[in-house]
């Protein structure tokens, strides 16, 4: 079975402002962290620079912890080669637990497209792009 | 209750469109002129005393492609006090609320749409398309710039919200499939549709995976066509030669998760809930009264929140009402027994149009005349028009 694919980010330029570079200083350290309100404890994703719940604006930066799958697509790619094998891409929502009420959009890589179910356990894969790496997750319990 | 001092005070007073078509290789200037040129004729007004523009597409002021003053400047209107541009349902209610605040008494509404290259790998082929998205200019500035909204298609977020749909409310997609049967039943009865051919439950079932759960079938047809809508006073209206249709109530939408796909607050925290309870707030109107029923359906899955956001059914309810509510007979819903849905043959049949379709059929039903398709008696019609996240427009029209 082809797996999903892992899409080429080698040119994509990390857009980011005071407010989300944090996010991607974890992330090259291969971590992924949140911002946290620090009055109110409500998470802020997209990073912006006042908190929807309660107006504040500083942060603490926490772990987001275990991450799962809340949907996702599966997209045939079709490639070059007219005899290509199938190919799939798996857009998905992932959601973490020590971090409700945000969501990342990332896509899912090196999954079997015919085993993959809301709610799995995924562990995030840090890609390299231009600026910066970018949070793909791949399952906890692929092979 | 919610004030509502615009209840049947503004009307739908001339009515025209473009052909519909999947490659009529015209711009979409092209196509919202002959909608609109239709329209005036239809209201039986002089242009001039047009006095007030919404010209298509989702940057309010932006100029070209059909735009408020490209449409003002090809249709040679001497002056107007109001301007703007809307997509979705949203255009509808700007267009209205210009006319109530008084910016301007004779407006006209355009909403052009075209198969762009983005589409499906034949129309990024296609030589003209290509050329004409180097002019639109309009349309992109939807989440650039920010890593967090990259998703390539809004079919994604959308497929990815029907996959959560199914699993929440532990259902198959039979109510998904009736809504597209539904709407090419319809298509067949309308000869302007893209799609003339009905559709059977198992040809649904059978379409074209495109992202896994969603299939074409659950999909808007791209296509290139216009829908002009003329909107005056209701005491302007009465001196005209045209039955008019009054705008009862109506209501936009937000959530807020604002613009953000991925935070997706659940069935309960979305637009058209927002959209659809704000609406039946301004309304003493109820389901009972209202004959006629128009969900947006650029996807099946929008048709079916509208559906449960309207209150026809509970949310997750769909596939039992829906089933309820098959007339096997015809391959129609008639909701309630009684209320029939999509009855141009909608976005999935008649054409990917962005709703304007929608107002454009229910105006011409409450008037009457409509050959067969014609739904006899009908002397309203509730509209659900938008996304789960942005532009949920809720309008109640009525003769």
């Amino acid at each position: 079975m082809t797996r999903s694919i892992t899409p080429d980010f080698s040119t994509f330029e990390v857009p980011m402002d005071t407010w989300s570079e944090p996010f991607w200083q974890a992330g090259a350290r291969g971590e992924t962290h949140m911002p946290r309100c620090l009055a109110c404890g409500t998470f802020r994703w997209p990073a912006g620079p006042f908190c929807p719940e309660c107006h504040t604006q500083p942060v603490e930066w926490v772990a987001a912890g275990q991450a799962r799958l809340y949907s996702f697509t599966i997209l045939p790619v079709r490639g070059a080669e007219p005899d290509a094998p199938p190919a799939w891409r798996i857009p998905a929502l992932v959601e973490f637990d020590a971090a409700p009420g945000v969501r990342l959009v990332s896509v899912l890589v090196d999954a079997d497209p015919a085993h993959v179910a809301i709610g799995d356990r995924v562990e995030v894969v840090w890609q390299p792009a231009a600026s910066a790496s970018v949070p793909l997750f791949r399952r906890e319990d692929a092979e | 209750m919610a004030r509502n001092p615009l209840r049947d005070r503004v009307a739908i007073v001339g009515i025209g469109s473009s052909p519909y078509g999947r490659d009529l290789q015209r711009s979409e200037l092209s196509l919202g002129l002959e909608a609109a040129v239709n329209a005036i004729a239809d209201a039986g007004i002089d242009r001039q005393e047009i006095d007030g523009i919404c010209g298509s597409g989702m940057t309010s002021l932006a100029m070209g492609n059909a735009g408020f003053l490209s449409l003002q400047g090809a249709l040679g209107i001497e002056r107007c006090t109001w301007g703007k541009n809307g997509w979705l349902g949203s255009a509808l209610v700007y267009t209205v609320e210009a006319v109530f605040s008084g910016l301007c008494d004779m407006a006209l509404l355009v909403q052009a749409n075209v198969r762009s290259p983005g589409m499906s790998r034949a129309a990024a082929r296609d030589p003209f398309r290509a050329r004409a998205a180097q002019f639109a200019g309009i349309g992109g500035d939807v989440g650039l710039g920010d890593f967090a909204k990259r998703w390539i298609h809004s079919g994604e977020p959308y497929a990815a919200i029907m996959r959560r749909y199914c699993h929440d409310f532990g259902v198959n997609k039979d109510a998904f499939a009736m809504l597209a049967v539904n709407t090419r039943s319809y298509g067949a009865l309308n000869p302007e549709a893209v799609f003339q051919s009905p559709l059977s439950l198992e040809d649904y079932h059978a379409s074209r995976m495109v992202w896994d759960p969603m299939q074409v079938a659950d999909m808007d047809v791209p296509c290139d066509c216009a829908e002009a809508l003329v909107i005056t006073t209701a005491e302007r209206a009465r001196d005209l030669n045209v039955k008019p249709v009054f705008v009862h109530a109506m209501a936009l939408g937000g959530t807020r998760i604002g613009e953000y796909y991925e935070n997706f607050a659940g069935w309960r925290d979305n637009s058209f809930q927002v959209s659809m309870s704000g609406l039946w707030d301004r309304s003493e109107l109820r389901l009972p009264d209202i004959d006629l029923f128009y969900p947006y359906d650029g996807y099946t899955m929008d048709a079916i929140a509208i559906t449960e956001a309207a209150g026809y059914c509970g949310i997750g309810e769909a596939t039992d009402y829906f089933r309820t509510s098959w007339d096997s007979s015809r391959n129609i819903l008639m909701l309630d027994g009684r209320v029939p849905v999509l009855t141009d043959g909608g976005g999935l049949a008649h054409g990917r149009a962005g709703g304007a379709n929608l107002y454009a059929e229910a105006a011409r039903q409450l008037r009457g005349n409509l050959g067969n398709r014609q739904v006899p008696g009908a002397q309203s019609a509730l509209i659900g028009i938008g996304s789960f996240f942005h532009d949920p427009a809720a309008v109640i029209l009525r003769a």
